[in-house]
């Protein structure tokens, strides 16, 4: 069975399936800040260890789906068919050599590794390794392979391409099993989202959001597990990994240091104003953009559906754009996101607004259809970063509706200050 | 050939230039441009870069996509003008501009068979 052949989706609600696990796309710039926002968090170790964790999970979950759909029982089959999704999902090409009691993984060409290297790599030299979501994959997929318990194996990284070593290296030893956490699925999904509604400019937003859908199921990873498009590296990745990290880094704050929540909330924000301007930015300047939707206007209201359509083109669920004035207040909707089926389905209901993605998206959003001169070929350099959203603040976010506190649908007011 | 982005006159009036610039990017130095002028016949530039030893590759409607033996890839944009040019990631930054420089030439060449 081909692996493009097990994607699913939920085309009213823009959500995209593998095996029927969820999956959506991000782009290095996003996953880098991600993780450093984690380990900002909690501290560089801790913040490797929850990344780590929260790798594995989602890995078993994906790879437990992948393997029963494509009645993979041998331990050479499965970890043959987990390797070649890693790699189908732009996260690398990995090796494995192992048995039920460990090994070790290597790899020349990881995505966060590389990117990190091709990110920062003249300017910063890194001590850590960069690598948790391969170290979770590569434990989970052993796990597996050898019918193991859940955390019956955990993977640490001792070479990495980000701190300058030719090859990326894992050991893979055996540990305390724990208990199984129930997969966040299709159908856990499904009980976490309303009826999709229409907002303005539905049908524009629609028709780009379901083609970049249909291109986006074209990519795939290279010969080195890589994916380079729109001028980044691109990842089909788990949402389970994203929300695990950041749900469980802002509860063990909330735990531990309340005094320091704000600063942690505005941090994991700060992660979808990255997202947006990189990943957004990027795919808003590509060949592929022009070809498909046509030469940018840089007006307003024209940037802002076109960006709703990116959310959905790259799985994020289906935004809307409830009502938008330019300079003075956009209000974004979503019928279902990748955050909300994840923190119901862990933790219940929440007692405040917690989609800090989309938060922290829809104010960039509205930075990047009323500031940036888009006819104008700009770079998105870090500087331009920090020149719109580090200096004086030009908008304010408020999520005013959230499903995950039990809301009938979520709500994002963006207003120009 | 300049590093700095050609000027843009108005958006009703697309770059037409012969000369590479750099492209918007996130990756050093990977992503190239040069403008060509509307009138392109598009079919007969990628004929004749297809000739010249590049691959046809799946693209969205809109775009025209060839690759080279090493992983470079050229998007052209009909609706536009635009080039692009793609260095592979695994070329060291040092030399992506003098791959990108080769790719140039050879559309610089197709454009000028093309010509009628």
């Amino acid at each position: 069975m081909a692996i493009a052949d097990l994607r699913g989706l939920i085309a009213e609600q823009s959500l995209t399936f593998l095996a029927e696990i969820p999956y959506v796309y991000h782009c290095h710039h996003y996953n880098l800040f991600h993780d450093q926002t984690i380990d900002d968090a909690l501290g560089e170790v801790e913040g490797a260890r929850v990344r780590t964790v929260a790798a594995h999970n989602a890995f078993r979950e994906l790879l437990g789906a992948i393997f029963e759909k494509a009645e993979a029982t041998t331990p050479a089959e499965r970890i043959s068919l987990a390797t070649e999704v890693f790699s189908w999902m732009g996260q690398g090409k990995i090796s494995l050599d192992v048995t039920a009691t460990g090994g070790r993984a290597r790899s020349a060409s990881l995505h966060y590794g590389y990117a990190w290297r091709e990110k920062y790599g003249s300017r910063v030299k890194r001590a850590e390794p960069a690598d948790a979501v391969a170290a979770g994959f590569a434990s989970a997929a052993t796990e597996l392979a050898f019918g193991l318990a859940w955390d019956g194996i955990s993977a640490s990284e001792h070479k990495c391409l980000a701190t300058r070593d030719a090859e990326c290296e894992f050991k893979l030893e055996t540990t305390t099993s724990q208990t199984a956490s129930p997969p966040i699925d299709e159908a856990t999904t499904r009980r976490y989202m309303v009826p999709a509604i229409r907002g303005v400019d539905e049908d524009r937003i629609s028709q780009i959001g379901a083609g970049l859908i249909e291109f986006m199921r074209g990519v795939a990873g290279d010969e080195r597990g890589l994916v380079a498009a729109f001028n980044v590296f691109v990842t089909a990745h788990l949402p389970s990994y994203y929300n695990e990290t950041v749900y469980e880094a802002v509860h063990r704050v909330e735990r531990t240091q309340s005094g320091s929540v704000p600063a942690i909330e505005a941090l994991m924000r700060e992660a979808g104003q990255v997202c947006v301007f990189n990943t957004f930015g990027n795919v808003l300047l590509s060949p592929e953009w022009e070809g498909l939707v046509g030469p940018l206007s840089g007006v307003a209201t024209d940037t802002m559906s076109f960006c709703t359509a990116i959310a959905r083109g790259l799985g994020f669920g289906h935004w809307l754009v409830g009502s938008y004035e330019p300079r003075k207040r956009l209000v974004l909707k979503a019928t279902s996101n990748y955050e909300v089926p994840f923190y119901r389905s862990r933790y219940g209901l929440a007692k405040k607004p917690r989609s800090y993605f989309v938060q922290g998206a829809a104010l960039a959003m509205m930075c990047l259809a009323e500031t940036v001169k888009w006819t104008e070929k700009p770079q998105l350099t870090n500087d331009y970063y920090i020149e719109l959203f580090r200096g004086k603040p030009r908008y304010r976010v408020e999520q005013t509706k959230c499903m995950m506190r039990g809301d009938s649908i979520s709500e994002y007011v963006v207003d120009a200050l | 050939m300049s590093d700095s982005p050609a000027p843009v006159t108005s958006a009703d009036a697309p770059r037409v230039s012969l000369a590479l610039t750099r492209e918007v990017t996130c990756i050093r130095a990977l992503a190239w441009r040069c403008d060509l002028p509307l009138a392109t016949d598009w079919v007969a530039l990628a004929a004749a870069l297809t000739a010249g030893g590049l691959i046809a590759l799946p693209a969205v409607r809109g775009l025209v996509r060839l690759g080279s033996n090493t992983g470079d890839e050229l998007l052209l944009v009909p609706n536009s003008g635009r080039v692009q040019i793609r260095v592979h990631y695994t070329i060291p930054e040092h030399d992506r501009r003098f791959a990108a420089e080769r790719l140039f030439q050879r559309v610089v060449y197709a454009f000028l068979r093309s010509c009628p």
